[in-house]
């Protein structure tokens, strides 16, 4: 018995061992020699010889040496690069699209359930100026170029996906340039009047008692009542403190682009990039709800910023603390007149 | 409206300044970045020169410099 088992082991170790050679032999290779009887060629000169992931993983980054004098150029690779290619091409379009399109779609369902709000009492006739000449010619000025500046700046993120394809590469490409032009243009004039603005409301926007009511009612449309307000109400003093804070943070991040690797590198220059892309997607949203409100919104309220008064109704509708100081004011000015006037007896 | 129309023109011709001033701030690269070892560092002799116009069937001072030289008697 045992020695049948033990030919079945010899005829099987033969077996294996043929079948061996011969898938050796089918792959072009020479039968692998014993480790023992392998000649010795010493150290492995590739062995111990850095590879490019890791010198990536230990430096973060592959410079080299190059002779031309632009130095930015022999950095080859580094890992914030792709975060901001990700950023850039993928999260980007994204991000802007979808909270430009959240937001007509959120104005589009509150026009749909509350329609325009209109003033509840008729016309007085009685006009009070809401916003002097300067005031208006900032605002319309400021609004002037961040139209064109959006409009140019979303091309930068959506024109190669929506417009290139319908108008083709000639047309895009002069587009693209004269828009890279204006936005470059028109961003001084819009820092300029973000300037005034901030100058000229910031008072007015401070925050106080009955702003958190304002909010609490949305405006008066959960509670169906007009909650008092002085002459910014807390969501135009939303939109105050947005067009400033996101304009000023477009205005650094757009200057340090305006001037590229003055005072930063090739990671400050993508910082500038998500701060400037991040800063003009939430404030286009923002804009959009206040050309919403501003037209088709609210009745009556363009003439604030269009001619520059309102009818006394709508300011004590929505801005009653603020009407009432006018009205004072109004009555106090009046009467110091009809005083004036009164002949001495 | 006309104080809109004003505030209009007013952008336009305050971004035209600004635009001017940048574009006079920038120079082309073979004046930012000269190299003796580079053909552009030298572009009245070779390539297009400062004077390039874009049209290349307009002869440039280079071409014309290149020329004389070849109508010269050797």
């Amino acid at each position: 018995m045992s020695r049948r088992l033990g030919w079945h082991l010899l005829t099987a170790l033969v077996l294996v061992g043929a079948l061996n050679c011969s898938a050796g032999a089918q792959h072009g290779q020479d039968p692998v020699p014993p480790a023992s009887t392998a000649p010795s060629s010493g150290a492995n000169p590739t062995e111990q010889a850095v590879t490019e992931q890791q010198l990536f993983q230990e430096m973060r980054k592959l410079e080299g040496r190059i002779t031309i004098p632009d130095y930015k150029a022999a950095l080859l690779e580094q890992p914030q690069g792709r975060s901001y290619q990700f950023f850039h091409e993928r999260l980007l379009p994204w991000l802007m699209g979808g909270l430009i399109v959240a937001m007509i779609a959120g104005l589009a369902l509150f026009f749909l359930v509350r329609g325009r709000i209109l003033t509840e009492a008729p016309d007085s006739g009685i006009k009070i100026r809401r916003f002097n000449v300067l005031e208006r010619a900032t605002h319309w000025m400021t609004a002037t170029c961040f139209i064109v500046l959006a409009l140019s700046g979303i091309n930068y993120v959506f024109g190669k996906r929506l417009l290139f394809p319908l108008i083709g590469p000639d047309a895009f490409a002069a587009l693209s340039q004269w828009s890279k032009f204006a936005h470059t243009a028109m961003a001084w004039p819009f820092m300029l009047g973000l300037l005034i603005m901030a100058a000229l409301w910031m008072r007015g926007n401070l925050p106080d008692r009955h702003d958190w009511r304002w909010l609490r009612e949305f405006g008066g449309f959960t509670s169906g009542t007009h909650p008092p307000a002085g002459r910014f109400n807390a969501g135009q003093k939303l939109i105050f403190w947005s067009v400033v804070i996101f304009g000023l943070v477009l205005s650094a991040s757009g200057i340090i682009m305006l001037f590229p690797f003055w005072t930063l590198d090739i990671n400050g220059m993508q910082w500038a990039q998500y701060g400037h892309a991040s800063a003009a997607a939430i404030l286009i949203a923002v804009i959009v709800a206040h050309i919403y409100i501003g037209t088709l919104g609210m009745a009556g309220a363009y003439d604030a910023m269009g001619r520059g008064e309102v009818d006394l109704t709508w300011a004590r509708e929505h801005h009653s603390l603020w009407a009432d100081e006018e009205e004072h004011r109004i009555r106090g000015r009046t009467d110091l007149a009809g005083t004036a006037g009164t002949p001495a007896e | 409206m006309p104080v809109i129309l004003a505030s209009i023109a007013l952008a336009v011709v305050l971004a035209i300044v600004s635009g001017l001033g940048l574009f006079s701030m920038q120079r082309p690269v073979y004046q930012s970045q000269p190299m003796q070892s580079v053909r552009v560092g030298d572009p009245g002799h070779n390539l297009v020169g400062p004077n390039w116009s874009g049209n290349p069937s307009q002869p440039q001072n280079s071409e014309r410099a290149l020329n004389a030289t070849s109508r010269e008697p050797g």
